[in-house]
C-alpha cells in the first residue's frame, strides 16, 4: 500500500524579473519552498497534474485527460527550459489508467510527450536532480468541453485510490497540482489579476474545502479566473487526492505584468 | 474558430522541421502549401492578437505565433533570469 506523503499546488509559469524583480523573487522563493517540502517528503514517485499547452495536445487530437506513462521524458524546452531529460514510472501510470478504466474515466495513455513548461517548470523546484519517477496527468483545458470541475474531483479521488492500492507497500507519494490562478490569455481582458478570486480560491484551500469550488461551472471559474484560471482544476484535483485537508499559502503575488496571479500551497497531510 | 488548416500550419512552427525558418523567408509560399484563403492570408500577415483573435485561431496558438514572429515577447516567456536558482532549493 502506497501512501501520499506530501500534496501541492503551484503556478508554473515565470517571465521576466524586470521591473518586478522584488515580486518575482518571492514567487522563485515560493517555488523553492514547495521545491524543499517535496524534497523533505521523501517521495518515490511525484504524479503531477497539470495542462499542456498545445506543444503535444493540439487540435489535432483532444483527449480530455491524458496520462504519460513513458519511462523517460525530454522536455519540449519552451521558456528556455533544459531539455534534460527526467525518468516516468510507467508502472504507476499503467496502473492508474487501468484503475480509472474500472471507475468509468477511458484515459489516453502517451509514450511520446515532450513536457513543456506546465509540468516541467514546477518540475524544475521539485524535482531538481530529476531522480524521482513522475507521473503526467495533463487535464485539457484547451479544448471544448473541458473537463468539470466535478469529473476532475472524481478522477482524482481514483488517483487516491491508486496510490493506496497499486503501489507497493511503503511507496511514498508526491501529489502536485500545476497552473492558475487567474488569468486572460489572449481574450478581452488580458492583463487583468482577479485578486477577489484569486484569494477566494486560496481561502477555500486553506480551510480544507476545496470540494467546495466543484460547485462551480466551468463557465463560472472562466468568467471570475480567465480562460488560463481554469487551470485552478490542477489545484483541486491535487487536493482532492487529501480530502479535508487544510492549505498553506506558500506565496501568492498578482503579477498583472506577467498576466496572471502567481501562487504556491501546501495540503497540510 | 478558425478553419483547421490555419490552427495546422501554427501547430508545426515549432514541430515541423524548417516551417519557421521559411514562414520567415517567404511566408507567402507557406500560406500557399497549407492553402489559406485571403483573409486567413492577411490575419497572419498582420499577426496581432487582434488579427488571429477575429479569425478565431485558438487563444494558446495565438501566443505559439506571436512568439514564432517575436523574438522579443519570447525574451520576456523565460527561465533565464533565474538559472543560478533553480536547482538550488
Amino acid at each position: 500500500m502506497g501512501k501520499i506523503v506530501g500534496a501541492f499546488a503551484t503556478s508554473h509559469i515565470l517571465m521576466s524579473p524586470t521591473g518586478v524583480e522584488e515580486r518575482a523573487q518571492r514567487v522563485v522563493g515560493g517555488m523553492k519552498e514547495i521545491g524543499r517540502r517535496v524534497a523533505a517528503a521523501r517521495p518515490d514517485v511525484i504524479a503531477i497534474i497539470s495542462t499542456d499547452h498545445m506543444f503535444n495536445i493540439n487540435m489535432g487530437l483532444q483527449p480530455p485527460f491524458c496520462v504519460g506513462v513513458a519511462d523517460e521524458y525530454v522536455p519540449f524546452g519552451d521558456m528556455d527550459i533544459p531539455r534534460e531529460p527526467f525518468p516516468g514510472h510507467r508502472a504507476f501510470a499503467e496502473a492508474f489508467v487501468e484503475r480509472a478504466a474500472e471507475h468509468g474515466f477511458d484515459l489516453a495513455k502517451a509514450e511520446e510527450y515532450s513536457p513543456d513548461h506546465g509540468v516541467a517548470l514546477p518540475l524544475l523546484f521539485a524535482n531538481p536532480e530529476r531522480r524521482v519517477p513522475v507521473v503526467p496527468i495533463l487535464v485539457n483545458i484547451n479544448m471544448q468541453p473541458i473537463p468539470s470541475p466535478k469529473r476532475c474531483l472524481a478522477l482524482a479521488g481514483v488517483l487516491r485510490e491508486s496510490v493506496e492500492r497499486d503501489l507497493p507497500a511503503g511507496t511514498r507519494a508526491v501529489i502536485l497540482g500545476a497552473g492558475g490562478l487567474s488569468h486572460w490569455l489572449n481574450v478581452p481582458g488580458m492583463g487583468t489579476v482577479n485578486t477577489a478570486f484569486d484569494r477566494q480560491v486560496l481561502d477555500k484551500f486553506m480551510a480544507g474545502r476545496s470540494d467546495e469550488l466543484a460547485a462551480l461551472s466551468v463557465a463560472d471559474i472562466v468568467q471570475q479566473g480567465g480562460n488560463g484560471g481554469i487551470e485552478i482544476l490542477t489545484w483541486m484535483m491535487a487536493a482532492a487526492t487529501c480530502p479535508g485537508a487544510r492549505g498553506e499559502e506558500i506565496y501568492y503575488e498578482a503579477m498583472p505584468e506577467w498576466f496572471t496571479g502567481m501562487g504556491g500551497i501546501a495540503l497540510r497531510l | 474558430m478558425a478553419p483547421y488548416r490555419v490552427h495546422r500550419l501554427i501547430q508545426g512552427l515549432f514541430k515541423v522541421p524548417g516551417l519557421l525558418e521559411r514562414l520567415g523567408k517567404d511566408a507567402p509560399a507557406v500560406f500557399d502549401e497549407y492553402g489559406l484563403a485571403e483573409n486567413e492570408r492577411k490575419a497572419l500577415a498582420d499577426g496581432s492578437p487582434e488579427a488571429l483573435g477575429a479569425l478565431g485561431v485558438h487563444p494558446i496558438l495565438q501566443m505559439h505565433y506571436m512568439l514564432a514572429r517575436d523574438p522579443a515577447m519570447a525574451a520576456q516567456i523565460t527561465i533565464r533570469a533565474y538559472a543560478d536558482q533553480i536547482g538550488r532549493n
